[in-house]
């Protein structure tokens, strides 16, 4: 079975998060038949005369034996990208409406985007929020950086309410180049104050792109009985009654996708919204478009 | 309200259960974790508030449910009037119960009380129900049960108006309570209005409303002073061409107080005498006006009181009197003269009503009882010619048989029209004793009618040495026994006449009777009685009865003659196409003028003189008086105890509301439950 149609439940299985991240990516990079993203493949693409300034262990011996010049190798796709993933640890993405928890498919996603990094030698970095900066974990390029990220976000527990605006300020003076900015959360804000950081980020002149990650619950509301509900994040009660009560509901979360949505386009931001019911290829390749749009 | 079993209000703590159910159900077993409300929270209002409100009508509902079943069980009563017109149910049966007695006509009184009774009928509510009576000596039921607070009126406004009559608190309460004898719904009530009078309290009779009647009294009466005359001694039948002695009036004032006047005396109009008086201390006067001459007739007299007090009805007293001739005795003796002591006894006093003679006794000629009333055989040997004895009784003569020694019992006993026959003379002496008494007397007898009470021992210590031993017939009465148990007197029907046989003569040789001091009254008694002596009172009281027949069933066979009876207002009391009736009430004051066989007579009267004595009753001594009972048994102030048993039950109406209650929630929970 590919990759691409591994449930997420199934990977939730799977227990460990560098497993599910190999098998997330292998298959996904398995799967395509002709890859646009070829730079992923390590080739060799061109020998450019050293500069100072360059790795010294990219220095083509060979050639130097040949020519009596330095010359490094450059592969296709060997950039100097960073990738800050920003996980909403929020006690709002701890909702499990379909047995998989949205923390837990960010888990999964950032771990495969951190995996997928670290392949191509992307630096990567990792930073947990709810109303503050939780933890994070600068970008590196190493592999073994790559196991401090996992360990990371396995042992990451949800935290208070969210505050995403607050949150991406701080973080943003973390991120001191032009760098890939994934921002992975639910986005319970309003999207006009959400669209001021996404702002700053942008004009910064990093590439953002959003996974707005909700659970098929919450995007359906399939609810047929009377409950009162929970605020995960405020504990506030709600009765809800089904009927009008769901329709009013999807329009008003169909309006706030929409308005995400729209000021990403406004501002050249990839958006993507997830549904945790659905395997982790559409996340990636979302990645993958943005990267190539900018390298 | 009240409730009988408020223990059952433990049960309210069911109530908790729907309670416990609905937070558990919203908070346990409903309750979800949702990510964030944010959406949710602006979801429209009006439709978040509207299932809210659901919830909790639910809840309402079901509590309050619960609650009218507990309330149900807890027995509740109330006493309210809108029960009654919410439930259809009669909350209240009134008795308005009007005094109507002569001294409710004083000035402001009667409007007042009038007043009275239009607020009451007219406080009653949709599904109250009221029965007005009217009462003085007499209640009257103006209308029967009815809730039509106009018709009561209507009923009021043309039938209430003061009589002449005096009050008895008794006769209109015991008419009220008659009302509630049939099962009447609601509180039962009475409302009593009157001037509240001391004379009409009753004195010895025990009789008090039942408990479950409420007695509510309104005072209408005013202070203020009356003058009556209390008592005047007149007669009607004269005998003589003067009135035979001053006319005596006591005058009375009430309450008491110094108060003068004058005191005139009419006769057919035209005053004969007056005199001036004035109150002493205790309100008392008595007052004497000199007799007047009068000739053969039938007279109409006036006392009139002129003086300014607070009744005017009660200042005149009618009186009647009337000159006639005294009836005829005849005493048989063999004595001549006969028994001096009967000779006195029927010649003492004025006005006699007969005359008594003592002819030769084998003079039997005048023997007609239209001239002779009485015939007495006093110690006469042998009794007059039979066949003339005999028709003299039978055309309704009186006969006195005083037996002696001379008398020869054979020869009575050999007349069938004496009631006993002489059976032999009886001397007491030589038995050990000295003499009799008689002891066993039918004191009902008019004969004795003057012997009252106490004065009964007058007779029996009457000692009788000898008498003749009587043996009565079948048919005839005997009146008195000695101690040993023979007749003394005995009287039997002979014809439309009456024999008495006395078994002793009035002489003082058988008895120390003519001695003694009633001697005179028994024999003036007597001889009224043998001799029909009309007894006839010169004025009547109101609210009296005037028999008319004389002959039992007289109308009723179409023999009777007939009778026009005119009220002092001139008002025709008997129907001139239809029989007389056997008596007619008299209500008004006054002279009434009776017609028969082309005779006319009169009968006069006046106010009972208890009425005119408006001394106040306290409120309280009057429902102490009727509802001892009530307070004896412990139940506190009247007023509650009634209230008690006039609780309506409410049971039903809860249980019927829990009913529909739950229902509803049955409706709003089937709505509410999700599609």
């Amino acid at each position: 079975m590919q990759a691409r149609f591994i449930d997420p439940a199934l990977l939730a299985k799977l227990g460990n998060l560098q497993l599910v991240a190999k098998t997330v990516v292998e298959g996904f990079i398995l799967g395509m038949h002709r890859s646009p993203y070829h730079g992923f493949s390590l080739d060799f693409a061109e020998y450019r005369q050293y500069a100072p300034g360059d790795d010294i262990r990219t220095v083509d011996w060979k050639v130097y034996g040949r020519t009596d010049r330095f010359y490094v190798k450059k592969y296709e796709g060997d950039t100097n990208t960073q990738l800050h993933i920003i996980l909403d640890g929020s006690r709002s993405m701890s909702f499990a409406g379909n047995g998989l928890s949205k923390l837990d498919y960010g888990r999964f996603l950032a771990a495969s985007l951190a995996y997928l990094s670290v392949r191509q030698n992307d630096a990567t970095g990792l930073a947990v929020f709810d109303s503050d900066v939780l933890e994070a974990v600068p970008p590196r390029a190493q592999y073994r950086h790559f196991l401090s990220i996992l360990h990371l976000l396995e042992r990451l527990q949800p935290g208070g309410r969210s505050q995403i605006t607050e949150s991406l300020g701080q973080v943003s003076r973390f991120i001191r180049k032009r760098s890939m900015v994934v921002i992975i959360s639910d986005f319970y804000q309003d999207a006009s104050s959400l669209s001021r950081a996404l702002h700053y980020l942008h004009h910064r002149g990093n590439d953002v792109v959003l996974f707005h990650v909700l659970d098929p619950v919450e995007l359906e509301l399939p609810l047929e009985a009377v409950r009162t509900l929970e605020d995960l994040e405020t504990g506030e009660h709600l009765p809800y009654v089904p009927g009008d009560s769901r329709q009013a509901y999807l329009d008003l979360l169909e309006n706030h996708i929409q308005e995400l949505r729209k000021e990403c386009r406004d501002i050249f931001i990839d958006y993507q919204l997830l549904n945790t019911r659905e395997p982790l290829d559409r996340a990636l390749r979302s990645y993958l478009v943005a990267r190539r749009r900018k390298y | 309200m009240q409730f009988l079993t408020p223990l059952f209000f433990l049960g309210a703590l069911a109530v908790a259960g729907p309670i416990l159910l609905h937070l558990v159900r919203r908070d346990q077993r409903n309750r979800m974790l949702f990510p964030s409300l944010m959406f949710l929270r602006r979801v429209p209002i009006q439709e978040y508030r509207r299932r809210k409100l659901r919830y909790l009508l639910l809840l309402f509902l079901r509590c309050l449910g619960l609650l009218l079943l507990v309330a149900a069980f807890a027995s509740p009563v109330t006493h309210l009037a809108w029960f009654g017109a919410v439930s259809g149910q009669v909350s209240r049966s009134l008795v308005v119960l009007l005094d109507n007695s002569m001294s409710m006509a004083r000035p402001g009184v009667w409007d007042r009380a009038l007043e009275k009774a239009r607020a009451k009928i007219r406080s009653m509510q949709g599904t109250d129900q009221a029965c007005l009576i009217l009462f003085a000596a007499k209640p009257a039921v103006l209308s029967a049960w009815e809730s039509r607070s106009a018709r009561l009126l209507q009923i009021l406004e043309s039938r209430a108006e003061p009589s002449f009559e005096s009050t008895s608190y008794l006769e209109g309460l015991r008419a009220a309570a008659q009302q509630f004898d049939e099962e009447v719904p609601g509180r039962r009530e009475i409302y009593l209005i009157t001037d509240l009078q001391q004379t009409a309290m009753p004195r010895d009779v025990q009789w008090s409303l039942d408990g479950g009647v409420r007695l509510e009294v309104e005072d209408v009466g005013e202070p203020s002073t009356n003058v009556f005359i209390q008592e005047a001694d007149l007669q009607r039948l004269v005998y003589s061409q003067e009135y035979p002695q001053p006319v005596r009036v006591q005058l009375r004032s009430s309450p008491p107080g110094s108060v003068r006047g004058e005191l005139q005396l009419f006769v057919e109009g035209r005053m004969v005498d007056r005199q001036s008086f004035e109150m002493d201390q205790e309100g008392s006067a008595p007052v004497t006006l000199r007799p007047f001459e009068l000739k053969e007739g039938i007279f109409r007299g006036r006392l009139v009181l002129a003086v300014e007090d607070a009744l005017e009805a009660d200042n005149v007293f009618h009186f009647v009197v009337e000159r006639t001739t005294p009836g005829r005795i005849r005493v048989l003796s063999d004595r001549g003269a006969g028994s001096v002591y009967l000779r006195n006894a029927l010649g003492a006093g004025r006005n006699l009503p007969f005359a008594a003679e003592f002819p030769d006794p084998r003079d039997t000629a005048e023997m007609d009882p239209e001239r002779v009333s009485l015939v007495i055989l006093d110690d006469l040997r042998t009794p007059p010619r039979t066949d003339r004895l005999s028709r003299y009784l039978e055309a309704g003569g009186g006969l006195i048989v005083a037996p002696g020694k001379r008398v020869d019992g054979r020869a009575y006993n050999r007349s069938e029209f004496f009631p006993a026959r002489l059976a032999e003379p009886r001397f007491v002496r030589g038995r050990g004793r000295s003499f009799t008494s008689i002891t066993q007397v039918d004191w009902s007898h008019p004969a004795f009618a003057i012997f009252q009470d106490l004065q009964r021992t007058a007779l029996a210590s009457v000692r009788f040495y000898g008498h003749w031993r009587l043996e009565p017939r079948a048919d005839s009465r005997v009146l008195g026994r000695f101690d040993e148990g023979d007749p003394a007197l005995v009287e039997g029907q002979a014809g439309a006449g009456r024999v008495l046989v006395l078994a002793y003569p009035l002489d003082r040789v058988w008895s120390d009777f003519p001695l003694r001091p009633a001697f005179l009254p028994f024999w003036q008694s007597l001889v009224h009685h043998m001799g029909g002596v009309r007894q006839q009172e010169a004025a009547l009281r109101v609210d009296q009865s005037l028999a008319l027949r004389e002959e039992p069933g007289a109308a009723e066979s179409g023999s009777g003659a007939r009778w026009n009876v005119l009220d002092p207002r001139g008002r025709r009391v008997v129907d001139l196409d239809q029989p007389a009736p056997a008596a007619i009430d008299l209500q008004l004051p006054g002279h009434y003028e009776i017609r028969k066989d082309k005779k006319t007579d009169w009968v006069a009267v006046n106010p009972d003189p208890s009425e005119s004595d408006i001394q106040p009753l306290p409120v309280a001594m009057l429902l102490d008086r009727f509802q001892a009972a009530t307070l004896a048994a412990g139940e506190g102030v009247s007023g509650n105890a009634s209230e008690a048993d006039a609780r309506e039950p409410l049971w039903w109406l809860f249980l019927l509301t829990a009913v529909v209650v739950l229902a509803a929630e049955s409706v709003v929970a089937g709505r509410t439950r999700p599609r």
